[in-house]
This record gives structure tokens, C-alpha cells and sequence, in this order.
């Protein structure tokens, strides 16, 4: 090493120094910062109303960030404890009690009222998704509830009329049993009658639940005997009845193989309007919505939506909260419901706004499924860890080996366990 | 060393040294040292120093009354379990690495096409192999080949439909079977990749005399295979089996996250799957850093377990 070399290295070490510290790292003081999350066309339309909102305010200053759903919440906690977090966040439903639970997120309610915003202008659970031990923590920018889609043209084949509004269980098997179909007589089906989608819905319309509140404190509901039928109902459907495709578990909400509704190898597919983006381009066969079937305790389906939430440690929190009003409004929400997926949170703007003359299906079932009842699960921090290990025990019923009631009685024992665990055992409290 | 060339040789190994030190060793004395405090991430409360608490709650256990002696965390038990079941896994593909090198060592017409076949798996991303394979396992037979090959034998042997339905393997839909459905995927994946390309690496250093003396001596196929082949192969076939099983213990992540998540009835659930969770669901980042020392504790003993009767080993060899 000569001379001369020494003396490029201390340039570029001199330069690189200099560079670096030209170069911005961080947005500066006086920019804020939101994170979405969603497409392609999701985060275009977040764009385009980010750049609504700054054209009308031009003193703002924000910087929109695109962060992939999986690790939205686990980079926000990160950044919480780095100390240097977006200011605003749209995250998905279920992550408002990891989120809330740090105490790092700015309360609505008092916002709320302040700017004379009506709660009741909202779907009731659209808020109260968003709410960790009684506080309003966000803003939901869209929300839906299970409902369904069937393939007429197999329906028209095989000749079975087509779910009524008011249809049960009971119908719902019927039909799927009729559209379950070995149509080359090799003994296997071609064509399954139903993708049931996840337990929840069965086990909410049956008139179960998983836990109850009780004495203060959560308590398994696995031995409830209106819990036991309507998991059984559900089980049934992929070994007894056979009208359903084998799944690797009961945690996942799909078959894992090429039956799949876009296929024209599903006749009745139960999810909820975030298939639409898929299921729009489908040419081979003509489709229409459907609610959710009725089981003995009504119609009880499970909510899905995204909302927007506010650091605490903002350095403007008035105009974070300005930003999430209008991001959450009539305006940015109809905006949104262009993507003919993503429903509006205000009652007013998903009628008017939602409902889409052009398409071929009809929108207003899904407008319809969110006046029913739609339900959450429990706002708990360790719900997801819980809920994952009572239905792993389920699988054993779900693959025939074990009977329902076992399945059951060891999720009911995995479920106490775990609950003791937190609150100590029953006879305690 | 002299001054002079000791200048030039830090040069050149600092850039590996400092990335060595910021992004893995650095990472790992933060996540031993974490392991020690309950550490709820973002929860607002400073990580509490708990001692040995973590550990205890992750590998001890206590008395139950009705069952008698439990398990603390009876879920690491069974996730270790499958992890160390996957394994099973490192000496098939081995052995059909080394079947793969030994053909493809030979004078073949077209050798250069098939080492480049068999090692495309390798070049592979891992969720497009999944994606393939989790269509190949699909349970349904008019679907999934490999059941729809079970079944066109059942039917040529005349099993009823009935009765064929009920004997199809549950390929990743039965606890029973899934964890045998991805060893046979990873057996697959890794046999025609870096193991099958280090044994024709092994083959190739193998001095020739041996085998003519050997062929003068009336040794045969399985004589020269068996006293001159894998003796001298054991370096490779060490060095294979140590990354192998400390590959094998952190692995299975991927696989479980696309192709089952984790089920069924948590039987494809693994400890690196299992430290994702507890990290990034649960966001229990001590409970975590202590799944993750205890993994770091494994992988190393079973490493100086190998170097130990390993190193004998070659040097008798």
C-alpha cells in the first residue's frame, strides 16, 4: 500500500462522511408520516386521497409509506420502543390489542365529541372493533362481514334454486349436497358444494361461543352443548357429508388445492367482499352474492376491516387526527369503496357508495350482512396464542380421528389450562 | 505476523468481521442477554430483569394434582419433538445425495444435463417449491398427483372407491402424516443440492490408485464402495451432517408458514416457528430470546458433539 493509495481511501472516507450526513435519513421535523397497508390499487387510491387532502390543506406535510400486511404491526411495536414510529397507521382489526395494549395510542372518544362526529353514523361494530378495555383507539376506514358467492351456472346445471335471502343451515347443506358432483363417474368429486370459510360464523349462529365472560374474568365455553352442535355442523360437512374439500386445519379458511370457487369447482363459496378483487375477473361462469345462511340462533357473523391510529408520541397530534378525519370521511371512504372490496364504515356513504349498478353482482348483500349481527372476538392480548391452540385440538375431529365430543373435551381442557394461567383457577374468582 | 502484512490482512477481513459483528453477533449477546428479562415489546414498561424465569417457564416442569408431573410448556416439548422428527430428513438425503454424486461421477453420456437438473431444486426460491409440492400432496386424488397415482393403483387392484377414499395418505391434512409429506419434499430438495455437489467435489479428490489396486485385488462394486468410497468420503459426509442438523434444527419455518401454518393439530409447527410466534404475535420477546438460547444450546452441543467423535473419527479414517 502506497502512498497515494492512503490518500484515496481518506478521500472517500472524508467524501462517504460528508454524503452521509447531507443525506435524510428520518423525515424532517416538520413531515409527518402514515403507513397503509393493502394492493396495488388499495394503496393508489390512499394516495390519491392523501394528495386530495394535502391539495385542500396545503400547510400539511405528509409522507405516505407502503408497509406489507404481515409486518405492519410488528415494525410499528418496533418502532414504539425505537421511539420513532409513523404518526399515523392503518391496521387490520384483530391487531388493536397489541397495538392498544402498549398505552402508545391516542383515545378517539373525546375527539370524537369534541369535533361533533356522530358515533351512530358509523356500523356499531365497525367502533367497536377498535376499542381496547373501553377506548376508542381507531377510525375504521372499511369493514365488511362474512357473507358468500355462488356460481349460477352450476347451480342452473344441476338444477337447484338459488339461496334466499333468509336461508338456513339446513338449506345450505341441501344445496351443497346437490352440487357435490362426481361428473366423469371415477367415484371422486369434481365439483364440491361448499368452501364453509371459518368456524367462527357456525359456531356464533349456532348459538355458542368459544369463551364467555363470566365472574369478571374469561371461561372457557368448549363443554357449552349449543358450542359442541354447531362445531359439528362444521365438521361434518368435510367427512360425514363430504360437500366440502379437506383443509389442513380447521384454522385455515380455504381449501388448500385447486378447488377453488375461481375454478368453477366450488358451487357455494362463503367469505366476504375482500374476495371481489379476485373473483371480479371471472369470465367462465356467472356469480352472484349471498348472505351468510341462518343456523338456530340466528345469522352471527365474524367482522373484518382496517382502521387508522394515532402515536402518541406525534409531534402533531392535532393534525394527525385532522388527517384520520378525513382519511375516514365520507369523501376518502367512497373513494375507497371504488375498489368494489373495501365497504365504507358510515352507513351513508355504503349505501350510496358501495352499491355498483355496472356490476354484475349485487353489492347490497353485502350491505345488507353488516344490519345483521356481526361479532368480534375477545379484545385480548393473548386471544390469537388461545384461539390457535383450541383449534389445533379441533384438527383431531376435522381429520376423523378423533369424535367431536373428544376434540372438543381436550380444546376445552387446553382452553382451561390457559385461561387459569392468566386468571387463576375458576373456583377462585 | 509482521506489522507490515497484519495492516493488509485486517483491511481486507474488517468489512466481513464488522457485518459478522453488527448483524449476527451483536443480534445474538442482545438476544442471551434479553433472555433474561420479561420484555413485552412496545408494552410502555422497561424490560424487567426475571433471571432464570423464562427458562424455567420454558423447559421446567411442575406438579399438577391431576396429571402429575407436567410440563411447564408442554407446546416447546411437542414443537422440539417435530423439529427433531424433520431430521429424519438429513440422513436420507444424504444417502441420496451420495447415490446422485456416484452416478453422476461416472463417464454418463449427458452428466453435465443431469448434475444441472438435479441441482435446480437448489436454485429454486423455497415457496415456489412448496407452492409445487403442496399441489403435488394435495389429499384430494383428482387433484393431487401423488394421491392420484395411489389411486389409479387402488383401482388396478380393484379397491372399491369407498375403501380407497378411506386409505389415501392425509398428506398434510392428518397429524400423522404431514410431517412424513415434507420430509419426503425436503429429502427431495436437498438430494441434488449442495450435498450431491460437495460428495462429486469428495468423489473427484479420491486418488484413482486406490481403485485400480482394489479392481487388481477382485474388489467389487460394493467392496470398493464400502472400504474405499465412503471412508474416504468421511470429511464431506461430517461436514454434510453437521450443518445438515444444525440446519435441520433451525429450519422448517418457511415450509410450515406456506405450506400448513404450522398444522394440523401443531404438527408441522417447528421452534423456529415457534420463536416467530411467541416474538411476533405474542410479542413476548423474552419468552423468545430464551426459546431462542435454548436452540442456540442445542445446536451447539450437538456441533461439539460432532466435532468431538467426528474429528476421532477422521482421524482414524
Amino acid at each position: 500500500m502506497n502512498g497515494a493509495h492512503l490518500v484515496a481511501a481518506a478521500v472517500l472516507v472524508i467524501g462517504g462522511t460528508a454524503l452521509f450526513r447531507h443525506v435524510e435519513w428520518y423525515p424532517a421535523e416538520d413531515v409527518l408520516v402514515i403507513w397503509v397497508r393493502g394492493s396495488p390499487e388499495q394503496t393508489a387510491i390512499y394516495r390519491s386521497s392523501l394528495e386530495d387532502y394535502l391539495a385542500a390543506h396545503p400547510e400539511a406535510r405528509w409522507r405516505m409509506e407502503v408497509i406489507p400486511s404481515r409486518a405492519i404491526l410488528q415494525k410499528f411495536l418496533t418502532g414504539i420502543d425505537a421511539g420513532h414510529a409513523p404518526d399515523v397507521v392503518n391496521l387490520h382489526w384483530s391487531q388493536t390489542p397489541p397495538a392498544a395494549s402498549t398505552g402508545q395510542l391516542i383515545p378517539l372518544d373525546s375527539l370524537l365529541a369534541r369535533d361533533g362526529i356522530d358515533p351512530a353514523a358509523f356500523y356499531p361494530i365497525g367502533l367497536q372493533a377498535y376499542r381496547y378495555r373501553g377506548a376508542l383507539y381507531g377510525m375504521p376506514i372499511k369493514g365488511a362481514t362474512v357473507c358468500g358467492f355462488y356460481n349460477r351456472d352450476l347451480f342452473d346445471r344441476y338444477g337447484v334454486e338459488y339461496p334466499t335471502l333468509d336461508w338456513t343451515w339446513e338449506e345450505m347443506l341441501g344445496k351443497a349436497k346437490r352440487l357435490t358432483v362426481d361428473e366423469d363417474g371415477d367415484g371422486l368429486p369434481d365439483v364440491y358444494g361448499l368452501s364453509p370459510y371459518d368456524i367462527a360464523n357456525y359456531v356464533w349462529s349456532g348459538g355458542g361461543d368459544f369463551v364467555r365472560w363470566e365472574d369478571g374474568r374469561w371461561k372457557s365455553n368448549l363443554d357449552d352443548a349449543a358450542t359442541i352442535e354447531s362445531v359439528r355442523f362444521f365438521v361434518d360437512l368435510f367427512w360425514k357429508h363430504r360437500v366440502s374439500p379437506p383443509r389442513p386445519g380447521i384454522r385455515t379458511e380455504a381449501p388448500m388445492s385447486t378447488f377453488t370457487f375461481e375454478a368453477g369447482r366450488i358451487a357455494i363459496d362463503l367469505a366476504g367482499p375482500w374476495r371481489i378483487p379476485d373473483y371480479q375477473w371471472i369470465d367462465r361462469f356467472a356469480w352472484e352474492a349471498l348472505l351468510f345462511p341462518k343456523g338456530p340462533a340466528g345469522r352471527r357473523t365474524r367482522y373484518a376491516g382496517s382502521a387508522l391510529v394515532v402515536w402518541e408520541g406525534t409531534r402533531q397530534p392535532e393534525e394527525a387526527w385532522r388527517l384520520v378525519k378525513y382519511m375516514t370521511g365520507p369523501e376518502a371512504t367512497a373513494q375507497m369503496a371504488r375498489t368494489g372490496s373495501d365497504m365504507p364504515p358510515l352507513r351513508e356513504v355504503a349505501r350510496t357508495a358501495f352499491a355498483n349498478p355496472e356490476t354484475p353482482w349485487n353489492e347490497d348483500i353485502f350491505i345488507e350482512a353488516m344490519e345483521h349481527e356481526v361479532l368480534i372476538y375477545p379484545a385480548e392480548l393473548w386471544w390469537d396464542d388461545l384461539f390457535r391452540k383450541m383449534l389445533d385440538e379441533l384438527d383431531a375431529a376435522l381429520a376423523g380421528r378423533e369424535t367431536v365430543e373428544e376434540a372438543m373435551a381436550d380444546a376445552h381442557r387446553v382452553t382451561v389450562d390457559y385461561l387459569e394461567r392468566i386468571y387463576g383457577p375458576e373456583g377462585a374468582t | 505476523m509482521r506489522g507490515r502484512q497484519l495492516l493488509p490482512a485486517v483491511g481486507f477481513l474488517a468489512p466481513n468481521l464488522v457485518g459478522f459483528a453488527i448483524f449476527t453477533l451483536g443480534p445474538v449477546l442482545v438476544a442471551a442477554g434479553l433472555s433474561f428479562y420479561r420484555y413485552q415489546l412496545a408494552s410502555g414498561e422497561a424490560p424487567a430483569f426475571t433471571g432464570l424465569e423464562n427458562f424455567t417457564r420454558l423447559v421446567g416442569f411442575h406438579h399438577s394434582p391431576a396429571n402429575g408431573l407436567e410440563a411447564n410448556d408442554p407446546y416447546f416439548w411437542q414443537y422440539l419433538g417435530n423439529t427433531l422428527f424433520m431430521m429424519l430428513n438429513i440422513p436420507l438425503s444424504m444417502v441420496a445425495a451420495l447415490i446422485l454424486a456416484v452416478l453422476l461421477n461416472k463417464p454418463l453420456k449427458g452428466r453435465i444435463a443431469f448434475r444441472t437438473l438435479f441441482f435446480i431444486p437448489h436454485l429454486c426460491s423455497g415457496v415456489a417449491i412448496f407452492m409445487v409440492w403442496k399441489m403435488l400432496l394435495t389429499y384430494e386424488p383428482n387433484v393431487g398427483v401423488i394421491n392420484g397415482f395411489i389411486w389409479d393403483l387402488f383401482r388396478l387392484f380393484g379397491v372399491p372407491a369407498e375403501r380407497g377414499i378411506e386409505l389415501l395418505p392425509g398428506w398434510l391434512i392428518d397429524k400423522n402424516w404431514a410431517k412424513p409429506a415434507l420430509i419426503i419434499m425436503f429429502v427431495w430438495a436437498a438430494a441434488g443440492g449442495m450435498n450431491m455437489i460437495l460428495y462429486l467435489a469428495g468423489l473427484q479428490n479420491i486418488p484413482l490408485e486406490l481403485y485400480e489396486a482394489a479392481e487388481i485385488d477382485g474388489a467389487g462394486w460394493w467392496a470398493r464402495l464400502h472400504r474405499i468410497t465412503i471412508p474416504q468420503l468421511a470429511p464431506t459426509t461430517f461436514f454434510i451432517f453437521v450443518t445438515s442438523v444444525i440446519g435441520g434444527l433451525q429450519g422448517g419455518f418457511e415450509a410450515a408458514y406456506v405450506m400448513t401454518q404450522g398444522g394440523p393439530e401443531g404438527s408441522t409447527t417447528f421452534v423456529s416457528y415457534y420463536i416467530y410466534m411467541t416474538a411476533y404475535q405474542q410479542l413476548d420477546i423474552g419468552y423468545a430470546a430464551a426459546i431462542s438460547m435454548v436452540l442456540f444450546a442445542l445446536i451447539f452441543a450437538v456441533t461439539l458433539v460432532n466435532w468431538r467423535f467426528g474429528g476421532k473419527r477422521l482421524e482414524a479414517s
